[in-house]
């Protein structure tokens, strides 16, 4: 417990103070609850219930590496070692849950059931806080931005009140309105209908869902005409842009989960002046809002959605006032118009042989308006772009092991539909820029780009309080890799540790493979406190 | 709405009157002392069976061909089932009654090994067709061997069975004639699993296994689960799917009926002791005739057991409780079964009238694992019939709404 005996700087000691009150205070209401608490109470009651819970993760670098990176003090690149700690974080977990009595619901609401939803999370990343360690190096630079969601820009990348809504279920309908997480697709970790919530790469690599989207605030209107057949329309009022570290041209390269291409242009900028950014974020507005609409029904046995969607990238769009990327003097950062159509299927096969119970299922998009950065210069082009994902679920060795492996096969691609070849993007034009570029072709993508995912899952000991899996990921043309064994055991309902590694490996210039020297052994723990 | 439920209800008093009737005139021959005539008699697997009162006050003596059986109250029988010993199961045996018993009980040793479970636990967990739906409030607890609470599971459940044509409003059209059951569920405890639900449909078709869906609150995500999940753990209880909501047999097992026997209750079994459960009025088929059935999986099928021996009341059509063996012969587990009838369930809502007598829910599970040492116990809290529930209470709308409560489980 090494980091322990490192002193706090006295800026974060408030946060840190709360953030232990808080978790004291829900530990010693642990002492005389358990599992989620039922608040209700009198002749009439209203259901309230509350829970908490505790979640740290801790995530350790094992290779011995240097890093090189801007340091402002020198005026210049600077290799340092690059130490272990790379985060450690705390997470506090509050979620209540509250239906009037039906009393109250008729007197409010007149009879139509409602139920409010609350969620907290307060957390604290420990990583920032401990001087000369780690990210810890960089606190000036990256606290502000990734240490706790107490202060700062968290507040809303990684808010404490994450979900806050209420549920409205008139017949036939059901409204859920607030701060939502809402889902679409059919893929595991590769999302192309499934943007309705923007993401946070905080831990790119960590590939934790729960954990990287960020809430939106949304009316969510589902309208079921008929059993199995459901009418979704989306409306988000504001635009939310997905967060990644290096966001902030003063953070360079230091964290630990900088995508290189972020670094790269990062270095730059810090080394001949941060050009001026005109940030153009939409404005609340019914023109500024972004639409979804989905049907979901059934044909056979194959369930299937069909999706539209009217929206914006992700990302905010740099786009230099003159010239191209590396010669514009002033960037406007604005995000672009796009509109997403697609759907959804996912069918189980029902055969006589060993191939009976797979489940087949895929989801594919073509996007309008996309923005591309094109040629190593990175110009933002407009681009439509086709994704289709690919997969196949299935339960492997079920006529030899008692407790069978659950096997995920997915492939999935994105094509270009529209590439050119343009005079100002400089070499490579016709290619387009991938996360981990740093400079050189090797960090870019072209039209036509495809990767390949394994996930096995096998439970061991009674109730499958063992849980161990096994992910990987392939880049067909980059040729890098991403694997996650990982176990979790669960002592009890309230309790669960979880050990694993992320490896990566490929070339430096690729998505995964620029987190080589990132592999890194990771601990979590989930302890329930009320 | 009310209109429908006061239907209901007077349906179920009717049919609950008709009962009775028919039982005072076909089964209750006289009220007498310990040794005269019987109270109830009956031919059942063509033997009679006779019951009468016992020697003490609220006992009853058993006797199916040679052998016999006396029946002792225990704290946790329902009321009337207390009352009336084993001369309560006569109210199953009426032609008028709707599937799973509509075949007369002289006839019902007839019936072939996977028909009795169809009728019994295949309707009684999973919905019949005399019901719209079924619905209960269930807590499952896990042992340590030392008999520690290790894991503490809460349920939301509900069932409806399509058989007949019947409640295709809450079926897709899609689905209409394929489908017998639906199945779906929310868990409120564990915490670490709290909102995950799913769906089971069960097909038609006898010769397909029942499928899938799993919703997955963490991603909000519904995913459809690959293959047959029968012999994996049901989330957050030591219970397989096999055990529910897998109950219809499947096709990968074999089933053969190999013999009959006057039921008498081991209360050294978890689950049929006095103090187990204390609290959970139930029924246990103490006293009725049960059919042994053999289960074994079909030739180079890998399963949880070598053999299975199940059993099943023929009065009540109640699964009642199995052994299970490993390939060497050596017990692995045993599970008990006990019922509820529509007289501790409700109709409606959980405060709605009591359902009629003969309704059935499915009560309590225990099982003792011996390899592990791991013991649970499973019941309901609160059951009921005939909520009036959104038509796509099946769908992954249900599971989105991540229902913790029976009043959002029955809007």
């Amino acid at each position: 417990m090494v980091w322990l005996k490192c002193s706090l700087r006295p800026r974060y000691r408030a946060a840190t103070i709360v953030l232990f009150s808080v978790a004291l205070s829900t530990l010693s209401m642990a002492a005389r609850a358990h599992a989620c608490a039922d608040l209700s109470s009198g002749a009439d009651p209203s259901d309230l219930r509350l829970c908490i819970e505790y979640y740290g993760s801790n995530v350790f670098r094992l290779p011995n590496v240097t890093r090189t990176l801007w340091n402002p003090a020198i005026g210049g690149l600077e290799t340092k070692h690059a130490d272990g700690v790379v985060s450690q974080r705390n997470e506090v977990r509050i979620i209540a849950d509250w239906i009037p009595s039906k009393h109250l619901d008729e007197k409010l609401f007149g009879g139509v059931p409602v139920k409010f939803h609350i969620e907290l999370r307060p957390w604290w990343d420990a990583a920032y806080s401990l001087t000369g360690w780690g990210q810890g190096q960089y606190a000036k630079y990256l606290a502000p931005f990734w240490e706790n969601n107490l202060e700062g820009l968290q507040t809303y990348s990684d808010p404490i009140f994450r979900e806050y809504y209420a549920d409205i279920s008139p017949e036939n309908f059901f409204i859920r309105v607030g701060s939502q997480i809402i889902s679409w697709g059919k893929s595991d970790g590769i999302y192309m209908l499934d943007i309705l919530n923007p993401f946070n790469y905080r831990t790119l690599g960590v590939f934790n869902e729960e954990l990287i989207k960020i809430p939106v605030w949304a009316i969510n209107a589902n309208w079921s005409p008929s059993a199995g057949n459901t009418l979704q329309f989306v409306y988000e009022p504001v635009y939310f842009p997905s967060q990644y570290p290096g966001q902030h041209v003063r953070e360079g390269g230091y964290h630990d989960w900088t995508f290189g291409s972020v670094n790269y242009f990062n270095n730059i900028f810090n080394q001949f002046g941060i050009p001026l950014q005109d940030r153009r974020m939409p404005d609340f507005g019914i023109d500024n809002g972004t639409y979804g609409v989905r049907w979901s029904s059934q044909i056979g046995k194959v369930r299937y959605t069909l999706n539209y969607l009217y929206g914006f990238t992700p990302f905010p769009i740099y786009r230099p006032n003159t010239g191209n990327t590396l010669t514009g003097t002033q960037y406007s950062l604005e995000p672009h118009r796009i509109q997403v159509a697609g759907g959804s299927f996912d069918y189980s096969l029902a055969t006589d042989n060993w191939l009976d119970g797979t489940v087949i299922r895929a989801e594919s998009s073509v996007t309008n308006g996309n923005v591309y950065y094109e040629g190593t210069f990175g110009q933002p082009k407009h681009v439509t772009n086709w994704g289709m994902l690919l997969g196949i679920d299935k339960y492997l060795l079920s006529e030899v092991l008692e407790k069978p492996v659950f096997a995920s096969f997915q492939y999935w691609h994105d094509m270009v539909l529209n590439g050119t070849h343009c005079a100002d993007c400089g070499p490579e034009s016709g290619d387009y820029i991938d996360i981990g570029f740093q400079g050189s072709p090797s960090g870019m993508r072209g039209p036509y780009k495809s990767l390949l995912t394994l996930f096995l899952d096998k439970t061991w000991l009674p109730g499958d309080t063992l849980d161990t899996q096994f992910f990987a990921l392939y880049e067909l043309q980059f040729h890098d890799w991403f694997l996650r064994p990982s176990a979790t055991y669960r002592f009890n309902d309230d309790l669960a540790f979880t050990v694993g590694t992320n490896i990566y490996a490929g070339g430096k210039q690729t998505p995964y493979g620029e987190y080589t020297n990132l592999t890194n052994l990771f601990f979590e723990i989930r302890y329930q406190l009320l | 709405m009310k209109t429908t439920m006061a239907k209901q209800i007077l349906g179920g008093a009717a049919a609950a009157i008709a009962i009775c009737t028919m039982m005072a005139t076909a089964t209750l021959v006289r009220a007498q002392g310990p040794g005269e005539q019987p109270i109830a008699k009956r031919m059942i697997a063509g033997k009679e069976w006779t019951v009468s009162k016992g020697k003490e006050p609220g006992t009853f003596d058993v006797h199916w061909g040679d052998e016999s059986m006396t029946w002792r109250p225990k704290p946790w029988y329902e009321d009337k089932y207390k009352e009336m010993g084993p001369a309560y199961y006569a109210q199953w045996d009426d032609p008028k009654l709707p599937f799973p018993f509509d075949v007369p009980l002289e006839e019902r040793h007839k019936l072939s090994a996977e028909d009795i479970i169809n009728r019994s636990v295949g309707v009684q967990y999973l919905g019949a067709p005399y019901f719209k739906n079924g619905w209960d409030r269930g807590t499952v607890l896990v042992y340590t061997p030392a008999g520690a609470v290790r894991q503490r599971m809460n349920i939301l459940e509900l069932a409806t069975n399509f058989v007949g044509g019947k409640n295709l409003e809450y079926l897709p059209s899609a689905e209409q004639g394929e489908v017998q059951q639906k199945y779906v569920w929310a868990l409120i405890e564990p915490t670490e699993l709290r909102y995950q639900g799913g769906v089971t449909t069960v097909p038609m078709d006898k010769t397909r296994r029942p499928t899938d869906t799993l919703y997955l609150p963490t991603v909000r995500k519904v995913r459809r689960l690959a293959g047959s999940v029968s012999q994996q753990y049901f989330p957050g209880s030591l219970f397989r799917y096999e055990d529910s909501p897998h109950v219809r047999p499947l096709p990968e097992l074999e089933y053969r009926i190999v013999g009959f026997s006057l039921f008498n209750p081991d209360p050294k079994l978890r689950g049929y002791g006095d103090k187990d459960m204390p609290d959970i009025k139930r029924v246990d088929s103490a006293g009725d005739v049960i059919v042994k059935i053999e289960i074994k999986p079909k030739a180079g099928v890998s399963w949880w057991y070598a053999k299975r021996e199940w059993n099943c009341s023929m009065q009540m059509l109640q699964y009642t409780y199995s052994n299970e063996f490993d390939a060497t012969g050596a017990q692995i587990r045993y599970a008990v079964h006990s019922g509820k009838t529509g007289s501790v369930c409700h109709i409606g809502t959980p405060d709605g009238p009591p359902a009629p007598d003969w309704y059935q829910s499915w009560g309590s599970l225990s099982a003792q694992e011996f390899v592990s040492g791991y013991s649970l116990d499973g019941w309901e809290d609160v059951c009921g019939f005939d909520a009036d529930v959104k038509k796509n209470i099946f769908s992954e709308e249900t599971q989105m709404r991540q229902p913790q409560t029976l009043t959002e489980w029955l809007q």
